[in-house]
């Protein structure tokens, strides 16, 4: 029977207000029978109404027992307190705003910066049992093995030898990038990935449709077979099934389409998805070299797949006796790194920066909370009187914190609602960042929607049970008499109240270092010296084209490179233009070697091979510093020369003239294709704003071809407007070639540290504001409760100004020790920027200075405000 | 009538519901203030009952569906509403009384056992 008592009582909790109508009316009708009986006894017509009632006994209780017995007593009193929640927040409706508003900001951030972690970095990659998966890496003994290090460490022969002579992993399979293919009558490049035939069984994906490459296809002899990826199949085929058995014209090459791989699948590298992906034996098919039996060109990525019941020690032991054995092994040695995640490139970067990112988010929202708990502390003032009667009228303590709760509840879900919609609304855009490019969900993720209701709850228990234990904690004598009269304590309250203050101001000192910081860093940065300028400089880079790559590298001797460079040297705005190849910033580089007669090079590769054409260096600025610079003399045929940056010619010649002298590119000096160093340059930072790399050598493309990756443009005025007029030159002069970007050079190189730096600085001034609000409402609350003692003080003849310092020396106290105890945390907190400050330790006294000054100078002003009011006081006013 | 509350005692606990259910099973479709009145009456006056208390009761046996309600005339000529006992409300009455005959006889026993 019980279900049906149940239904009856769900059903109750509606048409609430009809049942109480029927109800009301059985006990009217009763009330008048009772009544006319005790009439009818002889009792006059209001004696017989009393004892009716009498008789009939508490017509309250026995409503309030009726009602608990109809509907669901927990979910009436729920709606109760929703009803009488909503009132409030009609009430203050902007108080409401504010919140919802601040909670939204703070917890969306945090959602997206949570779902950005959730879906980019924490991501396992999408095949069976990825866990088993370890990645093969090879480092230089004695330098560590570090993820976003991971590079292609594979030769093709070094490969093939292991995985054929291993038996510690169920299989070996490599991958490498096979170049930006260019489909004859297409526009569009199709980037390609090398793999082994056994990639997509070793890695564990399977086919969305056709098959996936096999051993058999990974044979010099076989037919040409490729699979694409699901995006390329709906870009390219419109995901027709058709689409098997198609032919792709890659350079020379006819490849036969043989499947589609899944839609999550997107290779080995999270964010770099290939179009397609072909066996390792079609490269010499597709590039101008043959990389199959050159044992000193590396290309490969290979991973492992583990065998079950295999732990990665044991597998990493076994893989390094066996690397031991090879060529060239000798200062190496072979590590394995979980290769769950597929090779980290991005998400390294992405983690500290997502994590970081994420605890300034809830630094933030901390704050916000404290705000949101201050102002709710401060209306709790008006209602402590209401709150007093109810509790004097017996309700229970927790009942009225229910229902204070509920209030913050019904703003917390508002909040994070928002949160959410904000959050679902920004994570489109932010996947869609070129820089990521990520093969990420549309959507939020439900992790990330948990995450924010957890945050959401967090956030509920400051700034809602909080001010609500407090609330009721009331002396409720005082809280009855008229409570702004005598109300002059409120103690544990307004302690509350002082205790926010100073955990907010503590915050922002650390956010407001933490902003001065990087921003300190960055200007170190921008104001170093790069060894080039970063002003007025374009870079046009060429997109990384193999098949084109023999066409690029005869350039400098091609027909319309000369022609380019003279169109471009003639643009308006223009004031000088070069070629080069391998040069800073163009996202490759060549390594070399470089001996003298007299000491031969003790290691392989170690000096940075950039190839320019004439007026490179006062293109790029440069510095000469002594000889000359490389220039139209330089030709093929003549003496072969060489410039040398500073610390190249120092670590040659130490401290004698270097002009004149000979070096060969061989470790032993060669005198046959020696060259001579014609001129010293300035040191420059290669890879990035922190890259104290010094080793360069520079080689005119005259005589040492190269492929030629960008041209250098020197404008005259804003270097972002010239670009568009750049790109069109180039586009005229050189329709055949592809330029991926012409960018200003600023913001190529520091793109990342002005991001940061700006992101500091807008958490730094959004935590300044919050505070600043913060202190506002903390002092004026404190000031609500105070006001009849302030006003005694003042009719026994206090001056305004007395009174005013009495109140400021009170917050002084709390601002100047949690200012000390923000300063403390900003210290601790700063050697986390240690990897990403520049040219500024994280503990700078200036800084940490300047942070705690600024705070207080906010908090004087927030302070300020609340107290002139003070000075204003009319005493009549106040003990009326 | 608090003050003749002189031997006169509380409705034992969990009894009211069967009273009512008797009540109405004896006399038929019957509004609150009768189904009172007859537990007084029958009672003869050895039963102090708040008589609003028959109300949350009413709506107790109501939802488990062991008696229906409709508005009716009462003999006065006023609107009441009139509550009759279901076939279910039958079953469930006599399977309570022999409950109750049970426990009685069974107290019974035991307290002739003491004395």
């Amino acid at each position: 029977m019980q279900w049906r008592v149940a239904l009856a009582r769900l059903r109750g909790l509606f048409g609430r207000r009809g049942a109480q109508f029927r109800l009301d009316e059985e006990i009217e009708a009763h009330l008048a029978m009772l009544a006319e009986e005790f009439e009818r006894q002889g009792l006059a017509p209001e004696a017989a109404r009393l004892a009716a009632r009498r008789e009939f006994g508490g017509v309250a209780q026995m409503r309030e027992s009726w009602r608990e017995q109809r509907g669901l007593p927990f979910f009436d009193a729920l709606a109760q307190d929703l009803r009488y929640a909503l009132r409030q927040i009609r009430q203050h409706a902007r108080f409401a705003c504010t919140a919802v508003a601040t909670l939204a900001l703070g917890i969306g951030a945090n959602t997206l910066i949570y779902q950005v972690l959730d879906a980019v970095v924490y991501h396992p990659l999408p095949v069976r049992a990825p866990h088993q998966l370890q990645i093969l890496k090879i480092a230089e003994d004695g330098r560590p093995v570090v993820g976003d290090q991971i590079s292609e460490d594979f030769s093709y022969p070094l490969f093939r030898a292991m995985a054929a002579r291993q038996d510690a992993a169920e299989s070996l399979f490599a991958s490498g990038f096979g170049g930006q293919q260019h489909e004859p009558g297409s526009s569009a490049n199709i980037s390609v990935s090398l793999v082994s035939g056994n990639y997509f069984t070793g890695i564990g994906a399977g086919a969305a449709l056709g098959r996936v490459l096999t051993p058999e296809d990974d044979r010099v002899e076989a037919p040409a077979a490729g699979v694409i990826s699901h995006r390329f199949w709906e870009k390219r085929f419109a995901a027709r099934p058709q689409a098997i058995g198609q032919i792709l014209q890659l350079g020379h090459t006819a490849v036969t389409v043989v499947g589609v791989a899944p839609a999550e699948f997107f290779g080995s590298i999270f964010g770099l998805e290939p179009d397609v992906w072909l066996p390792t034996s079609l490269q010499p098919r597709i590039m101008p070299v043959n990389w199959l039996h050159d044992d000193s060109s590396t290309w490969l990525n290979v991973m492992a797949r583990l065998k079950p019941g295999v732990s990665p020690q044991r597998a990493q032991a076994a893989l390094e006796a066996l690397y031991r054995t090879q060529p060239h092994a000798e200062h190496h040695h072979l590590s394995l790194l979980s290769g769950y995640r597929g090779i980290p490139m991005l998400q390294d970067r992405l983690e500290t920066l997502g994590w970081g990112g994420m605890v300034l988010v809830t630094v933030i929202l901390l704050i916000a909370c404290c705000n949101l708990a201050t102002l709710v502390l401060s209306r709790g003032v008006s209602r402590t009187h209401e709150i007093g009667v109810r509790l004097a009228l017996g309700a229970a303590r927790g009942r009225i914190v229910r229902q204070l709760l509920t209030e913050s509840v019904t703003l917390a879900i508002a909040g994070s609602l928002a949160a959410v919609a904000l959050a679902s609304w920004v994570w489109p855009v932010i996947s869609s960042f070129a820089y990521l490019a990520l093969p990420a969900p549309p959507g939020l993720g439900w992790h990330a929607m948990l995450f924010s209701g957890a945050i959401a709850a967090g956030a509920l228990c400051l700034f809602g049970l909080a001010p609500a234990m407090a609330a009721t904690r009331l002396d409720l004598h005082a809280a009855l008499q008229d409570n702004r009269r005598t109300y002059s304590g409120g103690r544990s309250s307004g302690r509350l109240g002082r205790v926010l203050m100073a955990a907010q101001i503590s915050v922002s000192v650390l956010l407001v270092y933490g902003a001065a910081l990087l921003g300190r860093s960055l200007w170190n940065i921008e104001h170093q010296d790069f060894g080039f300028r970063t002003e007025r400089l374009l870079l046009a880079n060429f997109e990384w084209d193999q098949a084109d790559a023999s066409a690029s590298e005869r350039l400098h001797e091609d027909p319309l490179a000369a022609p380019l460079l003279d169109r471009l040297n003639r643009l308006p705005g223009v004031v000088s233009a070069a070629l080069c190849a391998f040069g800073p910033l163009s996202n490759a580089s060549e390594t070399g070697t470089l001996s003298t007669p007299e000491r031969s090079s003790p290691a392989e590769n170690d000096v940075l091979v950039v190839h320019v054409s004439a007026r490179y260096f006062e293109t790029m600025g440069t510095p000469v510093l002594r000889g000359r610079a490389i220039d139209d003399r330089d030709r093929a045929g003549l003496q072969r020369v060489v410039v040398l940056s500073q610390s190249e010619a120092r670590r040659l010649f130490g401290n004698t003239d270097p002009i004149g002298r000979l070096v060969s590119k061989e470790s032993r000096f060669e005198r046959k294709d020696a060259m001579t160093v014609i001129g010293v340059v300035r040191d420059i930072r290669f890879s990035g704003p922190r890259d104290t790399a010094g080793a360069l050598s520079y080689v005119p493309l005259a005589q040492e071809p190269a492929p030629v990756t960008s041209i250098a443009v020197l404008t005259a005025g804003d270097a972002a407007a010239g670009a568009r007029a750049v790109t069109e030159a180039m586009k005229e002069a050189a329709p055949s070639r592809r330029v991926a970007r012409v960018e200003p050079v600023s913001d190529t190189f520091m793109i990342n540290d002005q991001l940061l730096a700006f992101l500091g600085g807008m958490f730094g001034v959004l935590a300044l504001a919050l505070t600043a609000v913060g202190m506002y409402g903390v002092i004026s609350y404190g000031m609500a409760c105070r006001t009849r003692e302030l006003g005694i003080r003042l009719a026994l003849g206090a001056t305004g100004a007395s009174m005013a310092r009495l109140v400021a020396g009170e917050h002084a106290l709390i601002v100047a020790g949690s200012a000390a105890v923000g300063a403390v945390a900003a210290l601790a907190a700063a050697r986390l920027l240690r990897g990403t400050l520049f040219g500024v330790a994280p503990g700078d006294p200036v800084l940490l200075l300047s942070a705690a000054v600024v705070l207080i100078a906010v908090a004087a002003l927030a302070g300020w405000l609340p107290t002139r009011r003070v000075v204003r006081l009319d005493p009549m006013e106040t003990l009326r | 009538m608090g003050n003749t509350s002189e031997g006169r005692g509380e409705v034992p606990y969990g009894t009211l519901d069967l009273m009512v259910l008797k009540t109405l099973d004896g006399m038929g479709p019957q509004h609150g203030y009768g189904i009172a009145r007859r537990i007084e009456q029958v009672s003869g006056g050895g039963l102090s009952l708040n008589q609003g208390t028959i109300y949350p009761a009413l709506l107790r046996l109501e939802q488990h569906g062991w008696i229906r309600s409709d508005w009716g005339v009462s003999e006065n000529k006023r609107r009441a509403r009139f509550y009759s006992i279901s076939a279910a409300g039958r079953r469930h009455l006599a399977a309570e009384e022999q409950n109750w005959a049970r426990a009685v006889a069974m107290v019974n026993r035991l307290l002739e056992g003491e004395s």
